[in-house]
């Protein structure tokens, strides 16, 4: 009787939350509003629909109808084929003469629009998703009607494959150094009138425009507040790239953790904006930012997401199991060959011990040594142009680690244990993740060469404390596991079906907390716990 | 040239005088309770049941755990009529009458000295035993004092971080260190003998009950319930979650004392000083990398060690900053300010059987005073209808379970 008590409640609960999400969505409310005589009011309408995004072009001019009537036409600056929309339809508005002041519409629609798809609407929310389209609207003062002109044609020119970021399955795209294709790309995959775009301008001298992208209604306001705030706090000459940024915005400064992920890729920031992140552009860089941002984030691909759950799953698992090898392997070995090489099995030991009877270094110096060739080969491969860097890999990985082993300078175990650390950090989906370890990698050597196992524990549970203590815009930096969110945990180090997904990431505290709305009670809860019943 | 800080919570925090209440879960209260017990008896408490109890450890560490945990019960309604204080805060209401506050403050102040100074030794005690342990199968040739002072080094460092990253750190850590008790399961079914832990009911009544207390000493730890209940987010099911967390102490350590005898038998187990490790050495797996089992065991318990000792040490240094109003800046050189302390007395025995010796007498005092002290205070504060005050009742919101804390 209790249970069931309980359970209306948390439905009648639910519902009223439901309500009042249904009540804020911009597309209900302008579900049944037609379009007004009056244009002004229109307008108004729509910029407040829009949020006075930047990127919404709305002209305003006089027509040449004996009475002067006033018209305006509204698009997505770089959605649109800008040639159409100023030559076939903005010029001929404003400059051909129409003479019958009886039926002025018919002669726009008949006469001046050049335009091949034309089509006339009476409600508004046509006229917002003809915008958010791509198309070009026509508005006519005295008139409760609309044109929808076919202008799509954003421009694909400059976008790129993503370099940082490739996949086997999922889009090509990747984000442009011009913010406005960026956006474009952002809202040509997310056609939601909620999407904000808030432009600020950054730098006394470069004045870099620097947009801030986030879902009303479905963002937590303090996220979007704590972000808004920390731009308007930058001042600095210029900002050339986010990096700039990523180190102004971040919580905590020393700290080799990267508390904000960085994308190339389009389809990922708009999966960030649906999962109730906000991310920010840079006009000259083609990554976006994206906060507040968790660890177990940057072990994610965009990948995992389109690909079947099984796979992600076990994909994911992969990473985690390569993280702790980039991590760890080059201190195990440290700790097993100069102080435990009792833990490993006989023959290993003999061998390695064997391998290791003419290297002249304690193993600290032969694993620092081969680490920091490695490093060294790294850097330089990146920096050489395309043809020529995989081939110092190559020269400098086998060759130098053969003549190496030969020469007696290090033993064939660390060629090894060198080789695999390597390949194992290349298997992190994000570059700024995988250096953090590249970094921490040296400190652990340095205390598995100083405690052996003992001082490999003690260094990891300082790190650990250290995560803990990070907070990413005051997101705990190791949720879901601490604090506790079951709910998020589904999505951290396996993934499942996207049926059981219903609930957005409960630690970012969406306003809109369930992706699916028309789901019942029963099936909300069995597809997503309700965030407020998350902490165990 | 940089943002303004107003807007970095972790800067932010520390300027001011900060209230941490609700800052622990129900969950990271539970962690944390589980977490400050099993530490240093995991590595000698079947030696030392055997030792004092004989064959009837086995079934009396089972009685023991439930009379903790029924006392823990107690704990938890005591702190649950003050919510919001700590120990620190609620004892002198106890005790105070309206003319003579003073009375109030110098009887609590005694009693926070008696429970200081038992941490104190806790602590140094828990260091030492681990030091020793690890120096006994991992660092044969280190000096102990390199291992003490790394070990205190790190749970001094983790000590004054606020309540709400130790809470994270112990719900982080929980997981980890179930690993031994899932190996303990393998190694009592492959060198398991049940004819070990007979024949039962051997002691006489007084053997029982020095039995059941020195079985109770292994669950001691329970303490940080008088300060850390001061933090907590839902004090309505506090007692429920208290009284679950001990008997999720009870059961490991107990499932621990009892897989010892099964593996060792009274007589071998009480002979035994690192019978803990020798208990993983009874098997060696042929498929895995790591040759010695209990090296690999040894080095979770570094973590439970560390965890252990830094929620003691968190809950002293706490303690001491309540009861000094100390600002919470000021913390870190309260934590610094004791590791010699907690050096001197884990380097007070000479050798580890002394060390054994005087640790466990001053223990057994503490203990008793743990039992006893809360039982008066639990008395009082019902005879004279002692509880916090409405207002004070009012729960600030965890920090940790904040989206943003700008």
């Amino acid at each position: 009787m209790k249970m069931r008590k309980l359970r209306f409640l948390r439905d009648q609960k639910r519902k009223k939350i439901l309500e009042q999400q249904s009540k804020n969505k911009v597309e209900e409310r302008s579900e049944n509003k037609g379009i007004s005589k009056n244009l002004d009011e229109n307008l108004d309408f729509l910029k407040n629909v829009f949020g006075n995004s930047t990127d919404i072009i709305t002209r305003t001019f006089a027509m040449k109808t004996p009475d002067h009537s006033t018209g305006a036409v509204i698009y997505i600056d770089e959605m649109v084929n800008k040639d159409i929309t100023h030559n076939y339809i903005l010029r001929p508005l404003m400059q051909e003469e129409i003479q019958d002041q009886t039926d002025i519409w018919k002669n726009v629609v008949q006469k001046l629009i050049e335009a091949g798809e034309v089509k006339e609407i009476t409600k508004m929310k046509e006229v917002i998703n003809g915008i958010l389209s791509g198309d070009t609207i026509f508005l006519l003062e005295g008139t409760t009607r609309a044109l929808v002109i076919g202008t799509k044609g954003w421009t694909t020119r400059s976008v790129g494959e993503p370099r940082a970021e490739s996949v086997v399955r999922g889009p090509r795209e990747g984000l442009s150094e011009t913010s406005t294709f960026s956006l474009a790309m952002i809202r040509h995959r997310m056609k939601d009138p909620d999407l904000r775009i808030q432009s600020f301008v950054i730098g006394e001298r470069t004045q870099t425009a620097v947009s801030l992208l986030y879902v009303e209604g479905l963002t937590n306001e303090q996220i979007v507040e704590t972000a808004r705030n920390r731009l308007k706090d930058i001042k600095i000459d210029g900002i050339l790239e986010t990096g700039y940024l990523e180190e102004y915005l971040q919580d905590q400064t020393w700290t080799p953790f990267p508390q904000i992920q960085n994308t190339e890729r389009p389809d990922s920031v708009v999966a960030h904006l649906l999962e109730g992140r906000v991310a920010i552009l840079v006009d000259g860089s083609p990554h976006a930012l994206i906060a507040p941002a968790v660890f177990t984030q940057f072990y994610n691909s965009p990948e995992d997401y389109y690909e079947r759950y099984l796979i992600s799953s076990f994909l994911r698992l992969i990473r985690l199991f390569s993280f702790a090898i980039a991590l760890l392997l080059p201190a195990f070995y440290i700790a097993f060959v100069s102080f435990h090489p009792e833990l490993i099995p006989d023959q290993l030991s003999i061998a390695m011990a064997a391998g290791r009877a003419s290297v002249p270094f304690p193993s600290i110096v032969e694993a620092l040594l081969m680490e920091g060739s490695i490093e060294v080969l790294r850097e330089a491969s990146i920096r050489l142009p395309g043809p020529i860097g995989p081939t110092i890999g190559i020269v400098g990985g086998l060759v130098i680690g053969t003549s190496a082993v030969q020469a007696g300078l290090v033993s064939p175990a660390i060629v090894i244990v060198v080789g695999m650390t390597t390949i194992s950090s290349y298997a992190n989906p994000s570059y700024n993740a995988a250096i953090s370890i590249r970094l921490l990698r040296f400190p652990l050597m340095i205390a598995a060469s100083i405690l052996g196992l003992f001082g490999i524990m003690i260094a990891l549970m300082l790190m650990i404390l250290h995560m803990v203590q990070i907070r990413s815009f005051g997101v705990p930096y190791m949720t879901p596991f601490a604090p506790l969110r079951w709910g998020a945990v589904r999505d951290a180090i396996v993934r499942v079906p996207w049926k059981y997904m219903n609930a957005r990431p409960s630690f970012l505290k969406p306003q809109d907390r369930y992706r699916q709305k028309n789901l019942s009670s029963e099936e909300a809860v069995k597809t997503g716990r309700d965030a407020s019943n998350d902490t165990k | 040239m940089t943002p303004n800080n107003s807007s970095q919570p972790s800067q932010s925090a520390s300027s001011k005088k900060v209230d941490h209440r609700g800052s622990l879960s129900s969950y990271q209260i539970y962690v944390l309770v589980v977490l400050s017990i099993i530490g240093a008896p995991l590595l000698n408490f079947p030696r030392f049941v055997a030792t004092e109890a004989g064959a009837d450890g086995v079934w009396l560490s089972v009685i023991s755990g439930l009379l903790v945990t029924g006392f823990v019960f107690m704990v938890s309604k005591l702190c649950q009529r003050f919510t919001g204080q700590t120990f620190v805060q609620f004892i002198p209401e106890i005790f105070e009458t309206k003319r003579m506050k003073w009375f109030g403050k110098g009887i609590a102040s005694l009693i926070i000295i008696g429970f200081a100074l038992y941490w104190m030794n806790q602590i140094s005690f828990q260091v030492r035993l681990f030091s020793e342990a690890t120096n006994t199968t991992l660092l044969p040739k280190t000096p102990i004092e390199v291992t003490i002072i790394t070990l205190l080094l790190a749970s001094t460092l983790a000590s004054y971080s606020r309540p709400a990253v130790i809470g994270m750190l112990n719900e982080l850590l929980f997981p980890i260190i179930l690993i031994p008790f899932a190996l303990q399961l393998y190694v009592v079914f492959k060198k398991g003998d049940w004819v070990h832990i007979f024949p039962l009911f051997q002691s006489d009544w007084k053997g029982l009950c020095k039995g059941i207390l020195s079985n109770g000493l292994g669950f001691s730890g329970f303490e940080v319930l008088f300060l850390i209940m001061g933090y907590s987010q839902k004090v309505d099911h506090s007692s429920k979650v208290n009284t679950r967390a001990m008997l999720t102490a009870a059961i490991l350590l107990s499932s621990t004392v009892i897989a010892q005898y099964f593996v060792f038998g009274v007589n071998a187990l009480s002979k035994n000083l690192w019978s803990a490790l020798d208990f993983y050495k009874e098997v060696r797996p042929e498929l895995l990398v790591i040759e010695r089992i209990e090296a690999f065991v040894l080095g979770i318990w570094v973590v439970i060690a560390f965890i252990a000792i830094t929620n003691l040490q968190f809950v002293l240094v706490r303690t001491i900053c309540e009861a000094f109003h100390v600002k919470e800046e000021q913390t870190k050189y309260v934590a610094w300010s004791l590791f010699p302390f907690f050096y001197g007395g884990a380097m007070v025995s000479e050798n580890i059987s002394d060390f054994f010796a005087k640790f466990q007498e001053h223990s057994y005092v503490g203990f008793i005073f743990s039992i006893v002290i809360p039982i008066l205070l639990f008395l009082l504060a019902i005879i004279r209808r002692k509880r916090s005050s409405p207002k004070k009742k009012d729960q600030k919101g965890g920090e940790n379970h904040h989206a943003t804390s700008t």
